[in-house]
């Protein structure tokens, strides 16, 4: 009898100890979850793009009047120029024909205008000559002060090189030697989004986005990067890229102080997107699992007593979908109890075992 | 010579019915020793249209012989485990209590004379007549209005207050000879002094026999733990059993071992208390 009590109590034992290997063992492979309480709110919808800072330009050309040859180029290309400012400097001596036919022309027209008689013919040829007359008057206003400055041409505004001739080369009459793009005061961030994405934001919406800010106040730009709250003016559709556009205006008020910004700069754009309806339960995306019709369920957190302990278990539900966006989702008709976030490392509709993280 | 004949052909009839018997157990036993995937292979097509044809071919002796299913019930997978500790959880309350309240229930019923006792009695073997599923409904709704269901109380009152266990006891205690019970209270001793000092030494096979019957009672209780207990985590293993399907038939016939082995274990140690118990029970003239 001893023996088989023996037998008995050594049996228990190894049932314990086995219980607690294979418990461990199984806890270990059990799926690891988050769990998050379904609370009532707003969808939101965190965006991070890239949008460009467009600022309003004009732009002009420096264009070579007469043909020239070894034009010397003052400035590079992206360098900011004032107005009267050199640009490229060519030899006095290649304006000597051309003067020299502008006082010419200046003679011709002012000898038609002085001789036209009275008929109709005689008074539109006059017109024409003195309107001739005051172009060619203009150019030679514009040599002479070329000549003045021994052949250095200077910007005629404030504004941008965007391209140039090389140094040393030979213009053409009429060539562009100096292209040159003046801005205006205000200034444009635009971005565009898939047609999906551009459902949540309308103008009025308020963006953030971090912009490098190029002070005009030092005599040395300096640039700064801060975080600014924006709100979207414009959206329209762009037909030919499924796209939506947004723009929204950069001023230096807005800014805060006068500003001088890169045109073409790029900067991340975040949006923060909240709907106007609260749900009376949202949820991240991912809680939800959606099977090939589109319905939903999710997993509910609850806990069963074992004969060692409590464990906790996912319990499938299908819930009702309300709204969603890309990360949040809006349901109705589910318990007040936590949600699993981890719905995907889930699998099946049964219930099933899960570790806490 | 006849005679002896006779006789050694009814003991062969006799041993082919006791095989006969056993052939369940040794099926069991045999089965357990197949390879996880073969029993799974084996017997998954048992529930389905083939019916006991799938397992036309399978060879009784397990070859190769594996202990596959014992390691995954005792390593892999502790489900089966805690069903089987559910089952202790349950059985081992019960068989205590059951053998403590029976045993002074049975001391008051069989040594005291009080109004009313014939029909106290009458009334516990009434009780005893009707069969656990007769009264299971109003176990539920009286469980149900205590706000019990759910709990193993649920199992283990009604099996601690069986009137079966009475009954057996007064059977036990009416041989007790009472004059043993005046001499003790001549000698100063109390009631409680009686009960523990000189009438239970006396009715240890009666104990013994109770334990024993009350432990396969409640080991093997299906209908009352399915009804009352309405958590699948707190099933024991008799009930866990039923949902064996494919997935888990792989792993069924250990399981089912393994679940035997306390109760063989525990028979052995009490088997000759329980016989004298049951032989106790037995009328006189039956008995050899």
């Amino acid at each position: 009898m001893k023996k088989l009590a023996a037998a008995l109590l050594a049996f228990f034992l190894v049932a314990a100890v086995c219980t607690g290997i294979s418990q461990n063992k199984y806890y270990e492979s059990l799926p690891l979850v988050s769990v998050q309480e379904a609370v009532p709110g707003n969808l939101r919808e965190h965006l991070e793009t890239e949008a460009r800072v467009e600022l309003d330009y004009v732009e002009s050309d420096l264009k070579a009047p007469c043909a020239l040859s070894g034009v010397e180029i003052l400035v590079s290309q992206g360098e900011t120029v004032e107005a009267g400012e050199p640009v490229f400097r060519v030899s006095p001596d290649d304006f000597y024909i051309y003067e020299r036919q502008l006082r010419l022309e200046i003679l011709e027209y002012e000898r038609q205008v002085a001789s036209s008689d009275e008929t109709e013919e005689g008074r539109l040829r006059a017109e024409i000559a003195a309107h001739q007359l005051e172009q060619s008057q203009k150019k030679l206003t514009d040599l002479e002060m070329i000549l003045q400055n021994d052949g250095t041409v200077t910007a005629p505004s404030d504004g941008t090189v965007i391209s140039c001739i090389s140094n040393g080369s030979a213009a053409a009459q009429g060539q562009a030697v100096v292209q040159m793009r003046s801005y205006g005061e205000t200034a444009v961030l635009c971005w565009s989004l898939p047609d999906d994405q551009a459902a949540y934001f309308a103008p009025g919406d308020t963006v953030s986005a971090p912009l490098t800010v190029w002070s005009d106040q030092a005599d040395v730009p300096i640039a700064k990067r801060s975080y600014f709250d924006l709100t979207i003016s414009r959206k329209y559709y762009k037909e030919t890229e499924n796209m939506v556009r947004f723009e929204t205006e950069l001023t230096p008020e807005l800014l805060g102080g006068a500003l001088a910004m890169m045109n073409g700069e790029r900067v991340t754009l975040l949006a923060d997107y909240v709907s106007e309806n609260e749900y009376q339960r949202i949820l991240p995306l991912d809680a939800v699992v959606f099977d090939s019709e589109g319905s939903g369920f999710l997993y509910q957190l609850d806990t069963r007593s074992r004969v060692f302990g409590q464990e906790y278990y996912a319990v499938p539900i299908a819930v009702q979908i309300e709204g969603k966006t890309r990360e949040y989702v809006a349901v109705s008709s589910i318990p007040e109890k936590p949600v699993i976030l981890d719905a995907k490392s889930l699998s099946g509709s049964t219930e099933q075992a899960v570790r806490l993280r | 010579m006849k005679k002896r004949i006779q006789c050694r052909v009814f003991y062969l009839i006799l041993c082919a019915v006791a095989f006969l018997t056993l052939i369940p157990f040794l099926f069991l036993l045999l089965c357990s020793f197949l390879p996880v995937e073969q029993a799974q292979a084996a017997f998954s097509g048992i529930g389905g249209s083939e019916g006991i044809h799938s397992i036309e071919h399978l060879s009784l002796i397990p070859s190769p012989v594996s202990v596959d299913q014992y390691g995954y019930i005792l390593f892999q997978n502790p489900e089966m485990l805690y069903y089987f500790w559910n089952s202790i959880a349950l059985a081992l309350p019960s068989t205590v209590g059951t053998v403590l309240v029976s045993a002074m229930s049975g001391y008051g019923i069989a040594k005291f004379r009080f109004r009313g006792r014939g029909l106290l009695y009458f009334l516990y073997v009434l009780v005893m007549l009707l069969p656990p599923q007769i009264t299971l409904v109003s176990s539920y709704i009286f469980f149900s209005g205590m706000g019990l269901l759910g709990n193993r109380l649920t199992i283990i009152l009604p099996c601690v207050f069986a009137p079966f266990g009475a009954f057996l006891m007064v059977q036990f205690l009416e041989g007790v000879p009472d004059h043993t019970l005046e001499a003790g209270r001549l000698d100063g001793v109390g009631e409680w002094g009686l009960f523990w000092r000189i009438v239970l030494p006396q009715i240890r096979p009666g104990l013994a026999s109770l334990a024993m019957l009350s432990l396969i009672e409640c080991w093997n209780m299906i209908e009352q733990p399915l009804v009352l207990l309405h958590s699948e985590t707190l099933y024991p293993l008799s009930v866990a059993f039923q949902y064996v399907g494919e997935k888990e038939i792989g792993i069924a016939f250990a399981s089912a071992v393994f679940f035997m082995i306390p109760l063989l274990l525990l028979f052995g140690m009490v088997k000759e208390h329980l016989i004298a118990g049951i032989s106790h029970m037995t009328p006189a003239k039956l008995k050899p």
